[in-house]
């Protein structure tokens, strides 16, 4: 079977310039100008569509020229009855046009990075030329082609739009090397604001796509501490998620040397909150203190990455956080660790005691496969004989996979089977399980955590999270381990009631989280271990003073 | 203008219009032999210049729509085998990039044995098939030959293309077979590297005491640009890791350590293997930032040539665990001659001038070279020797080059006019190493760089350019290096007492003993490069 992104790269790409293959062989070889013509609007469907499911710009562009080509040739036939003999300015316009929308593809690397920020004061101007706007010309001239392809425009109407095309493409190259000879005025106006704005601290961000939450979910406490500051994002991508997501203002630096310029004399402090490559062009300023936050908290080997010992402070919920780093081997000076908590779970209710009873509403949020074999601790493989077992037992189940899951395929099938049971159980007994965007898009985790009274989960740091409500849980433990080695890599087990992978003691482990419960005490104790020594009713502010404490 | 960026535009632009022209040709034109000219033309120029951006695939992909257009025309009405011909073309033309995406990383590699580099990037005769179909359509059309044969011949090469792509991705790509050629030789150590182009030297001044560990090892670079300079100064093998999975590939299980000789970016995907020891050598030892890097807390061990290379980050406010630091000396100036040159009757005093470039940054710039001439000018009125050597960045800094020449220009002159033979240009940076230039020398003057630190092992009397604003107390605050140097404000101003200390009284030079053990370790001269192997060797 073909892997997803095979699948995605042809759905992108490799689609999209075949149809333009065919449509220019069509329309080059045969009378029917209406299919060459369906065939080019095909293509424009599928590259809009693919840009709208996020895929790289230079696959979706791929198929340019050729259709640029396609509806050329169409035209031509058109528009140059058979026999007319050559005529050359329609040559030279199909020519230019081509080379324009080949060219244009590649625009974007010739230019100097570009000026992007968000909610600053000073005005950054908008710009006519880009290479955005350029490729929407294009299209135009190509759907304009594709009519008088069907209708027959007289040919100088080819040359008029060539003409158009060429000419916005010479005003995107100058105003390219207008930026590479008299250097990019609007990022005087950028970093004049953000000195204006005063920020007493940085947020520094460097990630993939699509993990913005990871600066989102500190965000409303860092803006709780009270002073201006201002998110610096390397890759553009991260711009329009953060930009949304506050009122500071949002910067793109795409070189280090954009980063130089960001670091004001008012800046005294740099929250990092994870361990990119591009961290270290930072760390080299010394007049500020540069705390590494992460973004989650768990006993998985991100949360004892040895990168972090670069950092003058490390913010760790429990003691917990720092035993990690030890218990692996890896030497961190005790005064860079500070204890704050993990202020995102004082969304979480505390659970009063005593035993669940008639209510069993059961979460499973189980993780991800990781990038690394030492990082899969997944257990959506094993879980439908737990689901059987825990529906026959009458809970209710909210299933709440981690959104990575549905990277892989095989995951991503067990997923949808677990789906189908709940979809099918509560068709016959009425019960309210909740999956699919009930459990992930509409419900946060902790609002899940809040609807449950039991957790079945993984390796991950929704285990400790769940802590925080002080109800009980279960760990499955995928590895090969006893369940002594278990909670010897993961301390967290010993709060946990711990599912063998096998799946040997599923009975035991459900009468303990859903009656017995003789955990609560190890649990009680842990919590504070995790997440350390905080009251719930003002657990944020231990780490609001300590970051303003350093601002 | 620049000029890379037309050449750049006319890269680009060359391919483009060969490619449409041909497509055109093969449309309108009687004579298709024009367009199986162009159809050359455009792989031609992708080859010598374009390799295979997107920009190549996009032309590869116009012509082979043109030859798909000859070749119908060959056949009217349409034949069946015009269009088995054309869609086999376009599988191969445009199946090239998916080949590449499913097949993954292609290794690179040298020195592997077993492994002819070659062989193992066997898939990439995809990549060749993409033009060399284009061409052998574009001539079937030219000639008029049997459509049928050609359409035969080219679904027989989309089908290779294809099984390629189903082979690589069984194989779960190539990088197992090169992890078990690797594995077999047992390899107990690695060094990473991840550095721009021009600082492979960097590794370079390494590897010969890595050899010297004596146990069989990896070298395992993060950019293929580094593969050539490398892989011809070694005999050990040599892989490319691109990204962090394949780098996995290479932590085979008889590995104990990596080292390391930089702050690269990319160190930190390394580190997180926490089956090996981490060992940080740096490639240098002053007092500049690079070796009080805060990055380099994330090592396991940092070996450093003295005390001064632990303390330098203390005074700079950055907590590093004490018991990460090793002094294990740095091997790379046991071939500096320790003591007073022999030196024939009557030859004057040699001073070599060695500045150092201006860094990246401006708190980094501690080049002498603006106030070079007035060092030189000095020198040569004392009626000394120089040997100038500066930094080989330097070449790159349009004001730096201006001065060098300035430098070089006076020394040619005074060689000239008093037959003094100093020694500079490609004869002192290119013919001698460091080491050579400080045997011939009874003197530095050198800059806030690791040439003055390496000069103190010769034992021989040294001056360092203070470059900055701040007065002598406070330059040694930052660089304690000055305390064992006499030290030359910027001004000029004591150039005459600075050059008696170094020529004539050297009253310093207990002191300078003193600093040589702190920065450089107490090692005996005749054993200096063994601290650092069999602390090497201790973690193997």
């Amino acid at each position: 079977m073909l892997p997803q992104k095979f699948a995605k790269l042809f759905l992108n790409a490799v689609l999209p310039t075949l149809l333009a293959a065919v449509a220019l062989v069509v329309f080059a070889m045969t009378p029917r100008t209406w299919v060459g013509a369906l065939l080019v609007a095909g293509v424009l469907v599928a590259g809009f569509a693919a840009s709208r499911t996020g895929a790289r710009i230079r696959h979706v562009r791929s198929s340019r020229p050729l259709l640029a080509a396609a509806a050329m040739v169409g035209f031509g036939r058109t528009a140059v009855p058979e026999g007319a003999g050559t005529d050359l300015a329609l040559v030279i316009a199909a020519v230019a046009f081509i080379v324009v929308v080949t060219t244009q593809s590649v625009l974007a690397t010739l230019m100097p990075d570009r000026t992007l920020a968000a909610n600053l004061a000073g005005q950054v101007r908008r710009h006519v030329f880009t290479p955005t706007r350029m490729d929407m010309v294009n299209l135009g001239v190509v759907v304009v082609l594709t009519v008088g392809a069907l209708t027959s425009f007289p040919s100088w109407v080819a040359d008029a739009l060539a003409a158009v095309a060429a000419a916005f493409f010479l005003g995107v190259c100058a105003a390219g090397l207008r930026v590479r000879i008299r250097g990019d005025e609007d990022w005087a106006i950028v970093k004049d604001a953000v000195k204006r704005h005063h920020p007493r601290f940085m947020i520094y961000f460097s990630a993939p796509p699509e993990t913005e939450y990871h600066v989102s979910m500190w965000l409303p406490y860092l803006e709780r501490v009270g002073r201006p500051f201002l998110i610096v994002v390397r890759e553009a991508h991260s711009l329009p998620v953060l930009a949304a997501a506050t009122k500071s203002p949002v910067v793109v630096c795409e070189t280090a040397d954009r980063v130089e310029d960001m670091v004001v004399p008012s800046l005294k402090a740099i929250f990092y909150v994870n361990n990119a490559p591009k961290n270290i062009q930072v760390i080299r300023f010394r007049e500020q203190t540069h705390v590494q936050l992460l973004h989650g908290d768990s006993d998985k080997p991100s949360s004892y990455n040895p990168v972090t010992a670069v950092f003058d402070k490390i913010f760790v919920a429990g003691q917990a956080g720092i035993d990690r780093y030890a218990k692996n081997g890896i030497d961190i000076p005790a005064q860079k660790f500070t204890i704050v908590g993990r202020p995102q779970v004082e969304a979480i209710q505390v659970a009063p005691a005593g035993p669940i009873g008639e209510r069993k509403v059961v979460l499973y949020a189980p993780t991800w496969k990781g990038v690394y074999t030492d990082m899969d601790h997944c257990s959506l493989r094993v879980a439908a004989p737990i689901f059987d077992r825990l529906l026959q037992r009458g809970a209710t189940i909210i299933f709440r996979p981690h959104p990575y899951a549905e990277r892989d395929r095989e995951s991503a099938a067990h997923k949808w089977a677990l789906d189908r049971m709940l979809a099918q159980d509560a068709a016959r007994t009425g019960r309210r399980h909740i999956w699919g965007q009930a459990a992930t898009k509409d419900m946060s985790f902790f609002d899940c955590a809040n609807a449950s009274d039991a957790m079945v989960s993984d390796v991950s740091s929704v285990a400790s999270d769940y802590l925080f409500s002080e109800k009980p849980f279960a760990i499955v433990n995928m590895g090969s381990s006893t369940e002594e080695e278990f909670t010897e890599g993961f301390p967290l087990g010993a709060a946990a009631h711990v599912l063998r992978a096998d799946l040997k003691n599923l009975d035991e482990v459900l009468d303990d989280l859903l009656d017995a419960d003789p955990k609560r005490d190890e649990r009680l104790k842990q919590k504070t271990y995790y997440l350390g020594p905080f009251p719930a009713e003002e657990y944020a502010d231990a780490f609001v003073e300590e970051a303003r404490r350093l601002t | 203008m620049s000029r890379p960026l037309i050449l750049a535009g006319l890269r680009w632009l060359a391919p483009m219009a060969t490619s449409v022209a041909a497509l055109l040709a093969f449309q309108y034109a009687t004579a298709r032999w024009h367009a199986l000219a162009l159809a050359a033309a455009t792989v031609g120029l992708n080859a010598a210049w374009l390799r295979n951006g997107p920009v190549a695939l996009a032309t590869y992909a116009i012509v082979a729509a043109g030859a798909a257009i000859g070749i119908a025309h060959l056949a009217t009405p349409l034949h069946w085998a015009v269009v088995v011909a054309s869609a086999s073309l376009l599988v191969t033309v445009t199946g090239e990039a998916i080949v590449e995406k499913v097949a993954g990383v292609p290794p690179r590699c040298a020195h592997v044995p077993g492994v002819r580099p070659a062989v193992l990037t066997g898939p990439r005769v995809v990549e060749i098939a993409g033009p060399a179909t284009i061409i052998l359509s574009a001539g079937w059309a030219a000639i008029g030959a049997p459509v049928g044969v050609l359409a035969t011949i080219l679904a027989v090469v989309a089908g290779y293309c294809v099984a390629v792509a189903a082979w690589a991705r069984r194989q779960g790509g190539r990088w197992p077979r090169l992890r078990a050629a690797v594995a077999s030789g047992e390899p107990r150590f690695m060094v990473h590297f991840s550095a721009p182009s021009s600082d492979a030297f960097h590794l370079l001044a390494w590897l010969p005491y890595l050899d010297r560990i004596g146990a069989p090892y990896v070298v395992v670079l993060r950019e293929a640009h580094s593969l050539r300079p490398i892989a011809g100064r070694t005999r050990v093998p040599v892989v490319v890791c691109p990204t962090s999975q394949t780098l996995s590939h290479m932590v085979t299980p008889t590995m104990r350590a990596a080292f390391y000789v930089n702050n690269g970016a990319l160190n930190a995907h390394c580190v997180r293997f926490r089956e090996l020891t981490h060992i940080q050598l740096l490639h240098g030892d002053s007092d500049k930032a690079t070796s009080y890097n805060p990055v380099t807390a994330m090592f396991d061990r940092i070996f450093v040539a003295g005390q001064a290379g632990i303390d330098r980050y203390r005074i700079h406010g950055l907590d590093i665990l004490a018991d990460k630091f090793r002094i294990v000396g740095r091997p790379q100036v046991e071939s500096i001659q320790v003591g007073i040159r022999a030196r024939p009757q009557g030859e004057p005093n040699t001073v070599l001038y060695a500045p150092t470039w201006v860094g990246t940054h401006d708190e980094d710039n501690h080049s002498s070279l603006p106030i070079a001439p007035a060092i030189t000018n000095a020198l040569l009125r004392r009626g000394t020797l120089v040997v100038f050597r500066p930094h080989p960045y330097s070449a790159h800094d349009p004001a730096s080059a201006r001065r060098i020449a300035q430098v070089e220009a006076m020394l040619a002159d005074d060689r000239a006019r008093t037959r003094r033979m100093h020694v500079f240009g490609d004869a002192a940076t290119q013919g001698l190493t460091m080491a050579e230039c400080a045997n011939l020398s009874d003197a530095l003057i050198g800059d806030v760089s690791a040439v003055a630190s390496d000069y103190l092992y010769s034992e021989k009397p040294l001056a360092i350019v203070n470059m900055g604003r701040q007065p002598v107390e406070e330059f040694a605050d930052s660089f304690p290096l000055a305390l064992a140097a006499s030290v030359l404000r910027r001004d000029l101003s004591n150039l005459d007492e600075v050059l008696d200390e170094l020529l004539l009284s050297d009253s310093r030079r207990a002191e300078r003993l003193k600093w040589k053990t702190y920065y450089l370790g107490p090692f005996p001269h005749e054993t200096y490069a063994d601290a650092f192997l069999d602390e090497a060797r201790s973690y193997l």
